[in-house]
């Protein structure tokens, strides 16, 4: 299929950032691609848990998903609970500045926070794949086990039933998904905006991620920022 | 880490290999941090239009013009939008998943949101938002549309308590939801900013970010009394002139919070930020006092700005208004709207700008928008309506370029007059790729990337 890609949806340079001391050649792999920040020590100081307000976005959306053993589970039942990150990813994408970059800054704040007895309990992960057809909760399944190994953490792995059941929580988070036409058939491959989503325990969105600023440092601050807002309001309460 | 992610990291390392090998194949939106970028040929400009007392339905529009070679309709106005009156169009910005095209009017104070996905040849309204001032607590004239992650800063020109220039930063979700508003520090109010200088005057007017350093800049205007007088009357009248911004403000991108207030006397406007990896540093432009500035970070990590270079002869007040940034850093297209120049300043040394070329576009001359490549400029008119030169100078025009690294070559224009659809303002470009369709027309020989 001779190529008619007159565009090309481009990582934007600005956010490459540097690591302290580097030069930006550095923070490249060997193969002279660009790394995204979340692949390495963050380029400036992450604001201190606390410090800020995270404003809500908006109400975390329902939808009916299917879990590793092939259920249903809807994404609902899963919030509130816990703090929760989201993601959405497609199992086979080879981007590495994309859903493994995710995938890789979740499990990092979910290591790092569990090193803390008081927050290891208090957080909960969820990837919810794009691609039904391919993302089966076999396959699904299988792709849990090669992420989390041994590691305990809490951590749902999720897919659809079909493209159908699954529009309407792409439309509800705005998870723009498009299939990549330069792949023949057009199967197999996405093109996508990266997106992870940090939900309160009263199951708002209040951060929205991009490449950008995916980096473990931000998250887990912004983690512990809503856990001390939620210590607060516990502590007002019983006043 | 554990071993099994190790290995999944290194399998995800190894297949970057594909990437760069075979860039036809790469899955280049996982790439995207705020928003796909069109690097090849683009399809459509979308041109932010002010409706005319007297001419055509008189409203404001989008209007969509094929700018794509090989389509049978290049060079013509394909599409035309009208949202039901005048106000004050103004500029205009794609949420991050550019499926959406914000656009403001700064006298109505409402924003239109139009769909530019389901149809890119064809974008329709999908909705408007007519409460801004009350949802933001007061704020005036939603100018600039910038798109961050799943959400849209907008900066504000005005206030409604004193229509002077004091504003607000209003952040809204996608779907067009309020979220906060960020009032600029001021003297009473520095919010926790540092004031550098000997203003700290709470004006606004762009916003842009650098979110390798987590910074977040914005320049300061006028407020909707000077916006909206004639502007002879305002020139002539010294409390007026008086009432024009002379700052421009660092901000924590991520906390939102003003970190510190920089001097820029004379009204700088649009703020363009480098590309380039290392090159921590934006340039604005001073509308009254003619000069290019920089905004960059010292070796002590510390925010400066700095004049390097005149723009024209400041004392003749050209009036710089929009400027635009080459991919590779090297280049600034500053344009002057008194003289209808386009110039063109080589800024390889940001530090040292030399301007390098100009020429007269037309009587007057606002906004440019270039291709990532930099082969193609478009250039627009009008500035405000009150402001837009009278009589045979008040020329309304887009005029499509190209530029061969020494000189620019017209290409074709649309004169918005004779068809009859208002005063040009700002232009977005659009393209069939971006939602995954095909062109309706064989594009054979123009790929990019073949």
């Amino acid at each position: 299929m001779k190529l008619l890609l007159t565009l090309a949806l481009t990582f934007a340079f600005s956010s490459f950032c540097n690591a302290e001391g580097e030069s930006s050649s550095e923070r490249v792999d060997r193969q002279g691609v660009y790394l995204a920040p979340g692949w390495g020590k963050l380029s400036f100081t992450a604001p201190a848990a606390g410090t800020y307000t995270l404003p809500v976005l908006s109400t975390a959306s329902d939808g009916d998903l299917l879990n590793t053993e092939g259920e249903s589970q809807s994404l609902s039942s899963l919030l509130g609970e816990k703090v929760t990150l989201l993601s959405f990813i497609y199992r086979t994408c080879d981007d590495v500045n994309g859903c493994p970059l995710s995938t890789m800054v979740l499990y990092s704040v979910a290591n790092r926070l569990s090193e803390q007895p008081e927050l290891a309990d208090q957080l909960r992960l969820m990837t919810i794949s794009f691609d039904p057809e391919n993302d089966t909760p076999e396959a699904m399944s299988e792709y849990q086990e090669s992420i989390l190994g041994n590691a305990e953490l809490d951590w749902h792995f999720l897919t659809s039933k079909s493209d159908q059941s699954l529009q309407p929580v792409l439309d509800a988070y705005e998870q723009f998904v498009v299939a990549d036409k330069t792949v023949e058939g057009g199967k197999g491959k996405f093109s996508h905006i990266l997106r992870v989503y940090l939900i309160d325990t009263k199951q708002q969105i209040r951060n929205i991620y991009n490449l950008s600023f995916l980096h473990p440092d931000i998250l887990v601050n912004d983690v512990k920022t809503i856990l001390m807002e939620n210590e607060a309001q516990v502590a007002q309460s019983k006043q | 880490m554990s071993q099994k992610l190790k290995i999944f990291v290194r399998s995800a390392l190894a297949a970057m290999l594909l990437v760069v090998v075979l860039p036809s194949h790469a899955d280049e939106t996982c790439m995207s941090p705020y928003m796909a970028k069109i690097v090849g040929q683009e399809d459509f400009v979308y041109v932010w239009t002010l409706g005319e007392e007297g001419l055509g339905d008189e409203q404001d529009k989008l209007v969509t013009i094929d700018v794509n070679p090989a389509s049978p309709e290049y060079g013509k106005v394909i599409a035309t939008l009208s949202v039901g009156g005048r106000n004050e169009a103004h500029h205009s910005g794609f949420s991050d998943d550019r499926r959406f095209l914000w656009a403001g009017g700064l006298d109505s104070n409402k924003i239109f949101i139009f769909d530019v996905h389901s149809d890119p040849a064809k974008p329709k309204l999908h909705k408007t938002i007519d409460n801004f001032v009350a949802k933001s607590g007061g704020v005036v004239g939603p100018h600039t549309f910038y798109a961050l992650a799943g959400r849209m800063m907008i900066t504000g020109l005005s206030n409604n308590k004193d229509h002077g220039g004091r504003t607000a930063l209003v952040e809204y979700t996608n779907k067009g939801e309020y979220v906060a508003t960020h009032w600029h520090p001021t003297d009473e109010d520095l919010r926790g900013a540092e004031k550098s200088g000997d203003f700290a005057d709470g004006y606004g007017y762009d916003v842009r970010v650098l979110p390798r350093r987590n910074a977040m800049f914005t320049s300061s205007f006028t407020g909707w009394t000077n916006y909206m007088m004639d502007f002879g009357t305002m020139l002539a009248d010294p409390e007026a002139m008086k009432r024009f911004g002379n700052t421009a403000v660092v901000w924590d991108l991520h906390t939102r919070k003003p970190k510190k207030v920089l001097d820029m006397p004379g009204a700088p406007l649009e703020i363009r930020c480098a590309w380039q990896p290392n090159h921590n540093y934006c340039f604005t432009t001073t509308a009254l006092t003619s000069q290019i500035w920089l905004i960059y970070e010292d070796d002590a990590g510390e925010w400066q700005a700095k004049a390097v270079a005149d723009i024209g002869d400041p004392s003749k007040v050209p009036l710089p208004v929009d400027i635009s940034i080459t991919s590779d850093d090297n280049g600034l297209w500053v344009q002057t709207f008194m003289d209808g120049k386009a110039r063109y300043f080589d800024v390889s040394d940001p530090f040292a700008p030399k301007q390098v070329y100009e020429i007269e576009i037309g009587a007057q001359l606002n906004m440019i928008s270039q291709s990532w490549d930099g082969e193609r400029a478009y250039f627009t008119s009008s500035l405000l309506d009150n402001w837009d030169k009278k009589g045979e100078q008040d020329e309304q025009f887009f005029k499509a370029y190209s530029w061969n690294g020494k000189a620019l070559e017209l290409q074709f224009e649309v004169d918005f007059k004779a068809e009859k659809l208002g005063s040009a303002h700002q232009m977005r470009f659009g393209a069939y790729g971006l939602y995954g369709l095909e062109h309706p027309y064989a594009t054979e020989g123009l790929a990019a990337g073949e």
